[in-house]
């Protein structure tokens, strides 16, 4: 019955697990990397230079911390998860050193 | 008249970035189309060096002059557009196959665009494949530009290349032409899908041309797989025809040679109707 389902088209196709799923999640990465244009050095640079920006203010937990380029739509998202913990008197301290 | 300007005829650029997805055939087929639907159409052929449109019109024996001889005023514009045999409404400037892509500029290009625009209601600009000279040139005049792709990841990537490279020309997003796609391949998950296509690209599909083994054959003898009523493609290049004209023909469900749907119209319809598509 799936079988037949699946051929007048009722069914989601069965080869979720298929080529054309690698085909897709390999078009992402690429395209992401392909619009965003930057070097593997400069992204991590950036990623830096953000995380000392942020560590000004809190103070954050770098080893819980994540990066990543997304791609919704015709948007490419550059998305940041950023773990503080919440002992603000760290965070002036480091504000304090660098101001 | 087709232009959005007020001025005439409108430019369309079929390009793609990647070479080899059929440009070409597309070029080919929608102007054949559009001259069916009873508009006067003009191709010329961007592609200075590697021409090909000629042959895959069946044009090839009738060239004397070509794109290179009128940017260059060697003869009129009028000397140059070859008459198609079946359709007089439908004529082709061939590129010259002995110049390179230095021999036009963007200028030209606009030119010969502007000399054509109050005579004729489609003017279609097959596109050089790459990113450089040739397809700035082929882009320069347009209105609007049709991308051809084919469902693989090289072609869809050079795709979106080519979208962000409209945009920033002021020239996109464009519509996309998903050619040569096999619908029992998507159904077993082995082809990235129109909608898998869309999502990636996301600009908006113009027609979903189905692989099918009357192209061939119609590029072997230079008759334009649209004049053949049984191919399936033919019909999916005679629905962007009327798409592009302004018309809502809807997309319909695409379906392999002797698939199940296919089968099971034919019982019900008494065997004449063709499932339509794409």
């Amino acid at each position: 019955m799936a079988g037949l389902l699946e051929r007048i088209g009722l069914l989601k196709r069965a080869g979720r697990g298929g080529s054309a799923a690698s085909a897709k999640e390999r078009l992402h990465f690429v395209l992401l990397h392909d619009r965003i244009d930057l070097s593997p050095e400069e992204l991590d640079r950036m990623k830096q230079e953000i995380l000392e920006v942020i560590s000004r203010y809190v103070a954050v937990e770098s080893d819980r911390v994540d990066f990543a380029l997304e791609h919704r739509r015709r948007d490419n998202l550059i998305v940041a998860e950023v773990p503080f913990s919440k002992q603000k008197t760290g965070a002036r301290q480091v504000g304090r050193e660098t101001g | 008249m087709a232009g959005e300007n007020g001025m005439g005829g409108k430019i369309v650029t079929v390009t793609s970035g990647k070479g080899g997805v059929g440009k070409t055939t597309a070029t080919a087929n929608i102007g054949v189309a559009l001259a069916q639907l009873g508009k006067r159409v003009v191709l010329i052929d961007a592609d200075i060096g590697l021409r090909n449109l000629d042959v895959v019109m069946g044009l090839e024996n009738r060239i004397v002059y070509n794109l290179v001889d009128v940017a260059e005023g060697r003869c009129k514009l009028r000397q140059a557009m070859i008459k198609h045999k079946l359709l007089p409404d439908l004529h082709l400037i061939p590129a010259s196959q002995t110049r390179d892509k230095s021999a036009v500029s963007q200028s030209d290009m606009i030119q010969v665009s502007d000399w054509l625009r109050p005579e004729v209601d489609y003017v279609l600009i097959d596109s050089p494949a790459g990113i450089e000279r040739g397809f700035r040139n082929a882009i320069a005049p347009a209105d609007e530009v049709l991308i051809v792709t084919n469902p693989e990841v090289s072609a869809v990537r050079d795709a979106d290349r080519i979208i962000g490279l409209l945009e920033a020309a002021g020239k996109g997003p464009g519509k996309l032409v998903l050619n040569r796609i096999r619908q029992d391949m998507v159904r077993k998950g082995e082809m990235l899908s129109a909608d898998d296509v869309t999502d990636i690209l996301a600009i908006k599909m113009i027609g979903i041309v189905p692989e099918d083994q009357f192209v061939v054959p119609a590029s072997n003898k230079g008759v334009p797989v649209v004049l053949n009523e049984e191919s399936r493609a033919g019909l999916a290049y005679h629905n962007i025809a009327r798409r592009l004209n302004g018309e809502n023909v809807p997309f319909l469900p695409l379906e392999e040679e002797d698939g199940f749907l296919r089968r099971l119209t034919r019982l019900f319809s008494g065997g004449n109707q063709l499932l339509k598509q794409g």
